[in-house]
């Protein structure tokens, strides 16, 4: 089945309403991304599959584009407007885009534009890709390669992770929600479809989380009962609900994955949400994302210090790969969400996907009640926000730079974000300006990637086989 | 008027220090040119150096879409502190 197929037909003669805030119906949506689906049509090339770039923030019709653009067969990818220039032309170059479409504001610079309704349309020629007839997205996460790597998803395997996760949540059109994640990631497009086809209402933010009181404004004015929230962005909003003085008593789901949960992250779901069921989920973007989920309620008890992350959803299996006796190892995922395979990078599908099962690259163990339990990274990524940050992608970039022969990313410990990235530098004789090489970097990499800190070290820690040891490191950061 | 200069001292060296060296700081929409973990930090470091704490209803998308409406909010805020 194809979810967005299934949406568009629903939406029919649908009066109920879509978008809150703009008094949006189904309907109306639906009128909307017919309109799109006509015009867009005359900018296709006809020779071969079309492959749309959107960059722009939330709208309604950002959300008809997207549904046009996939009726007209097209494979669509999103770039964050907040990127560098440099990662939006890695975008485009790399997905082999034909169409970028952007919101008028963030146009770039000295190219010829056509008209698509209050969008801009640049046509450029690209026959450089290597794309199959049932891959339908193309989204973009930071990782190991240097380079954000485009992870290829097929209508089936989104179509199948949006069924599930409605599925398991029971959802109906009486819930509704609100969604800032941003546009560009499969939690975003993943949020969008899970709640239309469950005909719900929901609220667009098109700022993100930037105004927590603004969300939690619109949260209480409109009774929103499912919302996703991670622990960091809870983190963030929480005086903002404590300055409403209220409870939100309304709220019957609240979607808290992406991070490890101790009891005192639970705790402070509950306070804040004291009615709604708390769903731990785990999730990559290799998995359309969701894997897994966790219900809790009020009466449910961990005896660990971090809570699992549950069971898989439908059409998932989960299995824990080691080499010794031991219950924990590395996590590995098969199923009907997975993806078909990074862009352009056969190699790494194929070290990453070994007879369909994948390794997602986090470690953990199933629980006595065969609940998985999340407890780190096989590699060096870490979380900073609800963004994740390999620090092989920054490392080059720095070494190039500022001409330097060792250059290491750490992990700082932070009280909102989890982590924040650090320098590490051998000591030399010269010393580089933090706000120099920020602005130096904010040209060439998003601003989370970028270090807050730099620390020189007289020598820097390396293992036994002579790599360096950033365990070791992550620790001396840690006490400074 | 010397007040002021100071004050717009002070928001040109947040901005730099969230953005790194801008053009024209004037013209800036921090709404768009911000992402939500540089907002956060901007926020706090404008707290820091004027002294200041702001209201959870001041964050807000008017202030934060011009340069000028976040020194008059600032502004604001230094007289009351003042008072």
């Amino acid at each position: 089945m194809n979810v967005l197929k299934k949406i568009v037909d629903l939406s029919k003669d649908n009066k109920k309403i879509f978008l809150k805030d703009e008094n949006l119906t189904y309907e109306k949506f639906y009128k909307n991304q017919k309109k799109y689906y006509k015009l867009l049509k005359t900018f296709m090339n006809e020779k071969q599959r079309n492959i749309i770039a959107i960059c722009a923030n939330y709208s309604p019709d950002f959300l008809s584009l997207i549904f046009a653009a996939n009726q007209n067969k097209c494979i669509i990818t999103f770039i964050n407007p907040s990127s560098t220039l440099k990662e939006k032309n890695h975008i485009i170059s790399d997905s082999g885009a034909n169409l970028i479409i952007f919101e008028k504001k963030f146009c770039l610079k000295k190219k010829k534009y056509l008209n698509l309704f209050d969008f801009k349309v640049w046509k450029r020629k690209d026959k450089n890709n290597t794309l199959k007839k049932n891959d339908s997205f193309i989204i973009y996460t930071s990782g190991t390669t240097k380079k954000p790597k485009g992870v290829v998803l097929t209508n089936e395997a989104i179509s199948n992770n949006v069924m599930s996760i409605s599925n398991n949540l029971k959802l109906n059109e009486k819930y509704s929600s609100i969604i800032f994640t941003p546009p560009a990631y499969a939690m975003g497009i993943s949020q969008i479809l899970t709640y239309m086809l469950n005909q719900m209402s929901i609220i667009l933010v098109s700022t993100g989380n930037k105004f927590p009181y603004e969300i939690i404004n619109s949260i209480y004015k409109n009774k929103i009962n499912l919302i996703n929230l991670n622990i960091s962005a809870l983190r963030i909003f929480k005086n903002y609900i404590l300055s409403k003085r209220k409870k939100f008593h309304f709220v019957k789901i609240v979607m808290a994955g992406g991070m490890q949960l101790s009891n005192r992250d639970i705790q402070n779901y509950r306070e804040s949400f004291p009615k709604a069921k708390i769903i731990n989920f785990y999730g990559c973007t290799e998995n359309s994302p969701r894997i897994s989920h966790y219900h809790i309620t009020k009466k449910t008890k961990n005896k660990g210090t971090i809570w699992p992350v549950g069971k898989a959803l439908n059409f998932i299996k989960i299995k824990i790969v080691n080499n010794n006796k031991s219950k924990f190892g590395k996590i590995l995922i098969s199923g009907k969400s997975l993806m078909r395979g990074y862009n352009k990078l056969n190699k790494l599908t194929n070290r990453r996907i070994v007879n369909d099962w994948f390794n997602t690259g986090d470690l953990g163990f199933f629980d006595k009640n065969k609940n998985l339990v999340l407890t780190g990274r096989e590699d060096d990524s870490f979380r900073v926000g609800q963004e994740k940050l390999c620090p092989e992608e920054i490392e080059p970039i720095l070494k190039k730079k500022f001409h330097l022969s060792e250059a290491i990313i750490g992990k700082k410990s932070n009280k909102i974000l989890n982590w924040e990235p650090v320098l590490v530098l051998k000591k030399m004789n010269r010393k580089i300006n933090l706000d120099k090489m920020k602005d130096i970097l904010s040209k060439e990499i998003s601003n989370y990637k970028i270090p807050r800190k730099i620390l020189y070290l007289k020598s820097m820690p390396k293992t036994a086989y002579g790599k360096y040891d950033r365990q070791k490191i992550n620790q001396i950061i840690n006490i400074k | 008027m010397k007040k002021t200069s100071k004050k717009e001292n002070i928001l040109i060296e947040c901005i730099k220090k969230i953005l790194g060296n801008k053009k024209n700081n004037k013209k800036i929409n921090f709404v768009d040119a911000l992402d939500s973990i540089q907002m956060m930090e901007f926020i706090i470091l404008l707290e820091k150096k004027n002294k200041i704490k702001f209201k959870p209803e001041e964050i807000n998308k008017e202030v934060f879409s011009s340069y000028k409406n976040i020194l008059n909010l600032i502004a604001t805020k230094k007289e009351r502190v003042g008072k």
